[in-house]
This record gives structure tokens, sequence and C-alpha cells, in this order.
């Protein structure tokens, strides 16, 4: 769906404390049942943006990732009072594989709930963000993020034509591989430079460095943006409320505690997912809304 | 904003922008707290990323305050495109082994650290836009952004130091530390469960063939290209008189930073 719709039609401000709460609350929490939670309503929120075609193509990934952390964490770390077995003389402890399996939901949480950070926080966006508190890092960012596909489009011209003189990163010896890509690297190097000077002193003509820069896009603050804003607030103060009680997080070491969720940490749980669901409340308000717009006619 | 009226608009966002600034400070400080609370429970997530964040403070305000020309950012941007791309013509390659780091060293070597700390910033925060961002992308700016300071300072003081052995020991050296601080979150974690020593290092253990691979890759291409890479860009910085590094005199950036005619 395009820009304005849903979730994607909010203030970059409230993207941006929907995205920074979403991530410190999957760190603080640490508790198997409620990280699995999360990552249900980090699938779902995908499903909602983009029929999760994103999260798809990083799934491979990610179970990559999170089954070496799972893997690796009992055979390093050996705390915990219950040994299952010896492999080799390593103490398999059961602490540190729920430790280990915990840690890896945690991240898998955490990776999937960014995935719909690249859909929703727009390069107009980051720039309307940044712009305001370090306008020209933000500036170098964003011309080297217009600059990249201009690049590649110019590296797959080099390597095209350079192939038909024998430099070539698909055969010969590796050194003779790496040497002849950066020989690519270098000319497009000189090629690019050039021209970009140019365009600095356009950049230069133009008046830059005169005023405060303005944005592209203005976004305004809507009262849908009051309201999410107000339901984040409300989330985020019962989750640390419980959180800062001693719940959200499950006992592991020294003796692995109960996996129940006591009612703090159900508290928990509600106020996480209600912060990562609350947003989805403006998709399902706009998709209505289209439907009906569309029957009427 | 409205593009009509420019000044009374450029009034506003300029104290919105002081606004924002000035957010930035209790949110800091509730964000320590926070992530010290964590670690006290024995979960260190937290801790690292808000650290790191907090790092880069520092070197975006120096940034910022400087009064800046167009064609320095666009140098910039530039260098944080190329390193960017350089990674296309070496993915049929060893994973691992492209020419980035070589390319932010090579522009903090030549542009001074400033420079090269936003091109190794940049570098990462753009490619992580193509490739995916992830809670990745801040250590991966602080590690970069390091490696172009370190290699400003590091180059800054003799020009014997810009030659090709010292710097290939330089790219070495940071072919392990890029990998060491990005594993921080893993041993940190590692640490605050078992406390053990023997546990962080074996997490740094598992991640050597990685380290190795990043290392002989710049090893390779300072050995091999640095030369005619700082003759490249040198010959840029003094055709168009940008980012002139400390040690030139006033005199001459007033001269480099006129309105060439080519």
């Amino acid at each position: 769906m395009t820009e304005g719709f849903g979730l994607r039609s909010l203030h970059p401000i409230v993207i941006l404390t929907y995205y920074a709460g979403g991530i410190t609350f999957g760190m603080l929490l640490f508790h198997p049942y409620i990280l699995l939670a999360g990552w249900v309503a980090a699938v779902i929120v995908n499903l909602h943006l983009d029929g999760g075609r994103e999260w798809r193509r990083w799934s491979l990934a990610m179970l990559v990732g999170i089954l070496l952390i799972a893997i690796m964490n009992p055979i390093l770390s050996h705390r915990g009072r219950t040994v299952w077995f010896y492999w080799g003389d390593i103490p398999i402890t059961m602490e540190s594989v729920v430790y280990g399996l915990t840690l890896a939901m945690s991240m898998l949480n955490l990776l999937t709930f960014f995935v719909t950070y690249r859909l929703v926080m727009t390069e107009q966006k980051f720039l309307f963000l940044f712009s305001r508190v370090s306008p020209k890092a933000a500036l170098v960012a964003m011309m080297a993020m217009g600059l990249v596909p201009r690049l590649r489009r110019r590296m797959q011209e080099l390597m095209l034509i350079q192939r038909t003189r024998g430099v070539t990163v698909a055969e010969g010896s590796l050194a003779r591989r790496a040497r002849n890509g950066t020989r690519l690297v270098g000319t497009l190097l000189s090629w690019t430079l050039e021209d970009a000077l140019q365009t600095a002193d356009s950049m230069q003509a133009r008046g830059y460095g005169t005023g405060a820069r303005s944005s592209y896009l203005g976004f305004k603050f809507r009262g849908r943006d009051g309201a999410t804003i107000a339901g984040f607030t409300v989330c985020a103060a019962l989750l640390l409320t419980a959180w800062a009680n001693g719940h959200g997080f499950m006992a592991i070491y020294p003796r692995l505690g109960t996996f129940s969720l006591s009612w703090g940490d159900g508290l928990a749980l509600a106020a996480y997912i209600a912060f990562l669901i609350l947003p989805l409340g403006w998709e399902w308000r706009d998709r209505r809304a289209w439907l009906i717009t569309n029957y009427s006619e | 904003m409205n593009p009509d009226n420019p000044s009374p608009s450029s009034n506003s966002a300029l104290k919105r922008a002081r606004i924002a600034k000035w957010l930035i400070l209790p949110l800091a400080i509730g964000y320590v707290v926070l992530a010290y609370l964590s670690v006290e429970r024995g979960n260190s997530l937290l801790i690292g990323l808000v650290l790191v964040l907090l790092s880069m403070i520092p070197f975006l305000l120096r940034f910022e305050r400087k009064e800046r020309k167009a064609r320095e950012l666009m140098l910039i941007s530039v260098m944080a495109a190329v390193a960017t791309v350089s990674r296309i013509p070496f993915a049929t390659l060893l994973p691992g082994f492209t020419p980035v780091t070589f390319v932010v060293i090579i522009s903090g070597v030549v542009f001074g650290a400033e420079a090269g700390w936003m091109v190794g910033a940049a570098t990462a925060l753009v490619s992580n836009m193509f490739l995916g961002q992830g809670p990745w992308t801040p250590w991966q700016m602080f590690a970069w952004g390091m490696a172009g300071y370190t290699a400003g300072l590091f180059a800054h003081r003799s020009s014997w130091r810009r030659g090709r052995l010292p710097l290939a020991i330089f790219g070495v050296a940071w072919g392990f530390l890029y990998g060491w601080i990005l594993n921080v979150t893993l041993a940190l974690d590692q640490w605050a469960q078992t406390h053990s020593w023997a546990a962080v290092i074996g997490k740094y253990v598992t991640g050597l063939p990685f380290e190795i691979i990043h290392a002989s890759a710049n090893l390779f291409f300072i050995l091999v290209f640095s030369p005619s890479w700082i003759a490249l860009l040198e010959r840029y910085r003094k055709k168009y008189g940008t980012l002139e590094r400390i040690e030139s005199t006033e005199g001459e950036r007033a001269h480099g930073q006129a309105p060439a005619v080519n």
C-alpha cells in the first residue's frame, strides 16, 4: 500500500517512537512466552504491511543466526545447576540451553520487528527527523543513499565493458579477481568524483548553506498521531511499572524458575503486545474506509 | 513548512531543531538508567546499544558545528556510496572479502579524522538501507566510524605512516577490531550469564575465522591499492580544495575554497 495509509501515514515522530519503544521493550523483557508473543505480533505487523514478502526474504538468514546462538550458548556457558549430559568433557546444563533458546527468541523477535522498519520509515521520513537534529549528517547520508543506485548502474556497465578487455571478477585466481574488482571500484570512484563535484557546485550556486533546510515533504502532526502517542504512553507506563516491580523476565540462573506467567508478567505481556499492535488500528480503520468509499460509488 | 515565506518558516524550523536537540538529553539519561537497571538484573542487551548510540553524539556535534561547503558534504557522500557499492563486484568471491573497510580507512587518511568518521558511519547506515537495517546498524556505524577516525589520526602524524606497510598493519588491526566490536553484544551477554572470561573468550574465538577473512581483505587491498587510491583522492582534494586537513594554513584554505573555475 502507499504512504498515507494506516501505519505508514503516521507522523515520523510517532513512527520513531514506535520503533524505539518496540526495540527497547524487546530488549528489556526476557521471558520465552512474552518474546514468542512479541514475535507473533511482529509477524502480524509484517503481514499487514506488505503481506510478509520482506519477512520471508529474510527468514532464512534470521533462522540460521538464531540457530547458531541457540546452539553456541550451552557450549560456551556452563552455568546452571541441572547438568543434562557431557559433550566430551563440556557439561551441557538445562539452564544454559533454556537461556540460549530465550536469547535466540529475543533476537528473532527484534529482527522480525526490524524488518517492518524498512517498510515504514522511508528515506523521506528519516531525513525529516534527522535534519532537525543533525542536518549536515542527515544530508550526507541521504546524498549517499541517492548515489547508490546510480553507482550500481555504472558498476554494472563498467563490469560489462571491462570484461571485453579481460578485466573480470568471474575467472582467474583469487588474487587476480580481487585485483580486477578493486580496479573496477577505482574507476568507478574517479568517474563519480568528477561529476559529484559538479553537483556540489550546482548546490552551492542554488544557495546551499544560506539558511535552515526545510524538507520536501511537510509532515503534519494530526489527531491520529496524538492519539497513537497517548496510547503508546499508556502501554509504556504499564509495561515499565510491571518491569520495575520485577516482572517480565524469567529467573534462569542459577536454577531454572517456573515458565508460568505471574500476573505482573501477564501485564507486561499485554502492554507489550498492545504497544506493538496499536498502530495496526489505523491500518484496519483505513482499510475499512477504503472499502466503504469504494462500495458507495 | 511553507515554501512561500522562507524567513518565518526557517525560523520556526530552527526553533524546532533546538527543541529536538534539548529533548535528547533527558531521553539519554532515561535510557542510561533503564539500561543500568537492566544490567542489574542480568540482561545486558540494552546497555551496549545505548552506549554506542551515545558515543556518536560528540562526533555528530563536531561535524555539525563547523561550516561545511557543499563540496565537502558531497565528497563524503561519494566515498560512502562507493564503499557501499564496492561490495557488488566482490559478492561472488569469499563472503566478507570486501574493500569497504579499505575505502573507509583511505578516506580517513586523505580527508582527515572527522571526515573519516563520517564516511564510515554513513557507509554503515546507507549500506544497511539496502541490505537491511537491524540492531547491528549502530554497532557497524561505530566500528567503521572509528576505523575512519583513527585512520585520520594515525596518518596525520607523519607522511611516513601513509606508506604501504604502516597502513597495512593498521588495516589488519581494524580487520580484527571491527569484528570484535560487533561481537560485544553477545560477549557482554556471555559475561552477564557466566561471569567467566573463558566464556567471553570462547565467544570471540568462534568469530575468529570471519575476522581473519576481513583482516586479510584489508591487508590485500591496502598493500596493492593504497598508493594509487591515496594519489587519486589527494589529487581531487587539491584540485577542488575540499576538506583541507588540519595542517594546511589559513591562507591555503581560503585560496582552496574560492569558487573553482576549473
